[in-house]
């Protein structure tokens, strides 16, 4: 018993006729299959292998028709039965081999020609519509079925040719090559090693010490009309020629510190014991490079006024031609009642006042006497008031051994040598300062806030002490500060404290330059 | 306001099952299948004018909604087409590939009639060599499509630039008729995942 299965679709029909291999309806035996094509008179009709063949090519070709990527499948060849490829608009053209065809009285009369139908889109698809329906039959050639799957890579040709896609990469590779050969031959830049560190540094200090030191003519300049010129006319006048027409002063550290030796050895080698006056007169004195005081400039009245009893106007040498001033450095002598002789450089030190790489290695930089305080221009001096400071006791003791003795422990005018390090013993001298002093103030005192830097060494005596601002020297007295100062070598380690005492009284230590 | 029942689990929809992977490593689609699969859809929003409308409800009841999730998130998914002025740089998603194509060849089949009709008209057309301007809803489809294709992609692009002409336009538009056609079978969600990756897998 034959079955037949017809599969209808608008442009085409697909007829099966067959027979089962068991006695249910299934069509698993093929006899013929047979294409209708509407439009197309003649159909197409074959056993098995031409209905496997042009399944397989249809589907391939719809694949195809999908993703624009030909499949060999079908692709004319001489051994493929069925081929489609595409024509012009949309008709594809059909070759079958009429060896499968089965109808052999509407093949074309020469033998192993393959019969060409023309398909437009519509019908192509239908017919590839109705095998898939017939694939999807499960009552019709159950194990007949037609594999849809992309095509593997190695099947598709690309379209450029290798050749030509391979020219951007070899581009860059040979461009690379030839920039790295040229790149060789540059010649390796040869390296100098820095000439020193300190002549670097010194010039880098230089920099900002300019500007403060050059400041300074203006502000002595303003000092001599203030100051009661009972002081020699022609020093003065000196002075003024000389601080205001300064071409440059004197900014080597290493210099400085030579003629600051030569000053002081000059001065005190030419004091006389005359003890006539009762307070440290103090002056700022000006020193040519050679070493020759070229002027100075006393800081107070008294100094003003006992200029006389200094060696200093006999050591002045006024050069005679006054244009021709060459460079000076700038340097405070301070003229004691005992007879000792103190001179400091007039430098400012670099901002950030107290900062440990400043204070520790540099002897030569020295704090700032504020010129009146009235002036603020000097800047970061929140130090010293030094000419106030210096206790009248101190001299005797410590004498002769420290005039040639840059760095003096009198006083807060030297860095520390050897710092205290122990933080135990940094806490305990702390509590200890503040308990000398809250012991030593008087309990309704009222008054501005004010700081003190008062240096101690290690077994907790006051070596010196620094009051920040008039204020601060105002009230000094008041808190027995001055009295508390004792006398000691540099040799011991020490260590400052800031003190400050605000306006409620209240008095807080710490050290200087922070806890460790 | 008030809730009666619990709210709707997202169910995968088993029709994402049936269209396999191809051992594709990396989750990610190859740049051809982006490109194919906006094209595709620009060619649905041609032939019918409120085709976004038809798209939403079409994923309504594909029950795809966990996948593309908004009308938003379709638009960016379509603009993962490198060829598209506002590219998004992300990658499409297999399972988000699949459920375009599955909601692409539900549409197509709700379009069938009318692409038949066209189809038949571009024939008649073509046997009488007329222009394609004589065939109404034929031209309507083909300068619909150049809009659009013009509207959103990058006319920087080389690809782009190959379909500089309307000539070159309309025989991409009737190619993607072919395609169209194709996705309305029985099979045609198969056919088109597969030609997706055409020469992609190894």
């Amino acid at each position: 018993m034959t079955i037949q299965r017809q599969y209808v679709l608008p442009n085409c029909s697909l007829v099966l006729e067959g027979l089962s291999e068991d006695t249910s309806n299934v069509l698993s035996i093929l006899a013929n299959a047979e294409f209708k094509i509407v439009g197309i008179k003649q159909s197409l009709a074959g056993g098995l292998e031409f209905f496997q063949a042009v399944a397989t090519v249809v589907s391939a070709y719809c694949q195809r028709l999908l993703s624009g990527v030909d499949h060999p499948a079908h692709i004319s060849s001489p051994a493929s039965l069925v081929s489609v490829e595409p024509l012009k608009g949309q008709y594809h053209r059909l070759l079958v081999k009429p060896v499968v065809l089965g109808d052999s009285s509407k093949t074309s009369a020469v033998d192993g020609e393959p019969q060409a139908i023309q398909l437009s889109t519509v019908q192509l698809f239908d017919m590839a519509e109705a095998i898939d329906q017939c694939c999807a039959d499960t009552q019709t050639l159950p194990n007949f079925s037609v594999p849809v799957a992309p095509l593997p890579r190695r099947y598709v040709r690309a379209e450029e040719p290798l050749t030509q896609r391979a020219i951007p990469p070899m581009l860059g590779f040979g461009t690379l090559a030839v920039a790295a050969l040229g790149l060789f031959f540059l010649p390796v830049p040869e390296l100098v090693e820095p000439e020193g560190l300190e002549q670097q540094d010194t010039s880098a200090l230089a920099d900002p010490l300019a500007e403060p030191v050059g400041s300074e003519p203006d502000i002595s300049s303003t000092d001599t009309p203030v100051s009661d010129s009972e002081s020699s006319a022609n020093s003065t006048a000196s002075d003024e020629v000389d601080i205001q027409t300064v071409p440059g002063p004197i900014t080597d550290s290493v210099k400085l510190a030579a003629l600051q030796q030569q000053v002081q050895q000059q001065i005190s080698s030419a004091s006389t014991d005359n003890a006539s006056f009762e307070q440290p007169l103090s002056y700022q004195v000006s020193v040519a490079e050679n070493g020759d005081i070229v002027g100075y400039n006393p800081l107070d009245d008294t100094s003003s006024a006992n200029v006389d009893s200094t060696p200093l106007p006999t050591l002045t040498y006024i050069p005679v031609d006054s244009a021709a001033v060459e460079s000076v450095a700038q340097f405070d002598v301070t003229f004691a009642p005992g007879g000792t002789v103190e001179v400091t450089s007039d430098q400012t030190i670099i901002p950030e006042a107290i900062t440990p790489e400043v204070v520790v290695p540099k002897s030569t930089e020295e704090e700032v006497l504020p010129e009146e305080d009235a002036n603020g221009d000097t800047s970061d001096s929140d130090t010293s008031g030094q000419t106030s400071a210096v206790p009248v006791d101190d001299i005797d003791t410590a004498a002769t051994s420290e005039i040639t003795n840059v760095s003096t422990s009198r006083g807060l005018s030297t860095s520390i040598t050897t710092p205290i390090q122990d933080v135990d013993r940094i806490y305990a001298l702390n509590q200890e300062l503040r308990r000398t002093i809250i012991n030593n103030r008087e309990p309704n005192w009222s008054g501005p806030a004010i700081r003190y830097r008062i240096r101690l060494d290690e077994d907790g005596n006051v070596i010196g002490y620094a009051a920040d601002g008039a204020a601060a020297e105002q009230y000094a007295a008041d808190f027995k500060i001055p009295s508390l100062v004792k006398a000691t070598s540099t040799e011991q380690p020490q260590l400052d404290f800031l003190v400050v005492i605000n306006d409620n009284n209240v008095i807080e230590v710490s050290p200087w330059d922070g806890w460790p | 306001m008030t809730v009666k029942s619990p709210p709707e689990k997202p169910v995968k929809s088993p029709m994402l099952d049936k269209l396999p992977n191809y051992g594709v490593q990396s989750d990610e689609c190859p740049r051809r299948a982006k490109t194919q699969l906006d094209f595709i859809m620009l060619a649905i929003e041609a032939l019918e004018l409120n085709a976004s409308q038809v798209m939403l409800a079409a994923i309504r009841d594909l029950g795809l909604q966990n996948v593309l999730k908004s009308r938003v998130h379709l638009w960016r998914l379509r603009s993962t087409n490198p060829l598209r002025k506002f590219n998004q740089r992300q990658p499409l998603t297999l399972e988000e590939a699949k459920a375009l194509v599955l909601v692409v060849c539900y549409l197509c089949r709700k379009l069938t009639v009318l692409v038949r009709q066209l189809f038949l008209g571009y024939q008649q057309l073509q046997d009488q060599q007329l222009s394609l301007d004589h065939h109404f809803r034929l031209a309507k489809y083909l300068k619909r499509f150049r809009s659009h294709f013009r509207a959103r992609m990058n006319p920087k692009r080389a690809m782009v630039l190959t379909y500089s002409t309307d000539e070159k336009l309309d025989e991409l538009a009737l190619s993607l008729l072919t395609q169209l056609l194709l996705c309305t079978g029985t099979r045609g969600e198969e056919r088109l995942w597969a030609s997706l990756f055409d020469g992609e897998v190894s």
